[in-house]
């Protein structure tokens, strides 16, 4: 048996998982400074609605939706843009980043800041977080054949932006390729 | 051909009563990406997040929770205890 609270072991998930919050947070809005205010906002609603969440349910997904309801509603008082005209995702990145591959990344950056808001979104719960279809469906309030149809559109969109899908991205992959046409 | 014609149609009709359906119908003429297009869009975008998931975290959000769990403050009524 745990000699923790419930409180305590809350406290210490919502730690753990604040750096995914941010993550997605900057999926949503982009900015640096935005997305942690709305992180913030959103660890202070879930601590205040701590009792609602079932222990031994996912944590992450009951986080993440605090979140993006906090932006729906901030974005519904007009404060933040819907997509990333300015590339700042793009610009955060390429102050690290590896070298080979390099000028790829920023391009895809850029790209993906390009795509509409819950495109973004849908990519990252499928593709980056890991979570399921029936997941994503839940925690954006809508059928898994929309969550299906963003996550492609968003696929096919950023193909077409980075010259993926005909092949004119260059980069490791495509040396290493044999078998493409 | 005709299963395509088919889509067409049904989507049109659906167009004036379920977006969602719509949506889903629309996404259905679009064919997925071949899947080592998918791949490689896959691996950019866990790095571009694996890059936002790494940056080190300000100390605020962790000294966030420590003041709200200290204070106590604002708690939902909870239905036990």
């Amino acid at each position: 048996m745990t000699g923790q609270s419930p409180d305590l072991e809350l406290q210490t998930g919502l730690v753990a998982l604040t750096p995914n919050l941010r993550a997605f947070a900057r999926t949503l809005c982009g900015a640096p400074d935005q997305a942690d205010d709305l992180v913030q906002e959103a660890l202070v609603k879930a601590w205040k609605h701590r009792n609602s969440f079932e222990p031994g349910s996912n944590l992450k997904a009951w986080l993440f939706t605090i979140l993006r309801n906090a932006y729906l509603s901030e974005r519904r008082k007009r404060k933040y843009e819907v997509s990333d005209p300015d590339g700042v995702m793009a610009e955060q990145l390429s102050v690290k980043g590896e070298q080979s591959g390099h000028m790829d990344l920023i391009d895809f950056a850029k790209s993906f800041g390009q795509l509409p808001t819950e495109q973004r979104e849908a990519l990252i719960l499928i593709g980056a977080e890991g979570f399921s279809y029936e997941e994503a469906a839940e925690m954006c309030g809508c059928a898994v054949g929309t969550i299906k149809s963003r996550v492609n559109r968003a696929r096919v969109r950023l193909a077409e932006l980075t010259g993926i899908r005909d092949g004119s991205e260059i980069g490791e992959e495509t040396v290493s390729t044999v078998n493409s046409r | 051909m005709v299963g395509n014609n088919r889509k067409m149609s049904s989507s049109i009709k659906k167009m004036d009563r379920n977006p969602v359906a719509d949506e889903t119908a629309r996404a259905a003429d679009a064919p997925p990406l071949p899947a080592e297009a998918q791949d490689r869009i896959g691996r950019h975008l866990q790095q571009i997040y694996g890059q936002l998931l790494s940056e080190p975290m300000p100390d605020k959000f962790a000294k966030l929770l420590s003041d709200l769990a200290k204070s106590e403050t604002d708690k939902e009524p909870e239905p036990k205890e």
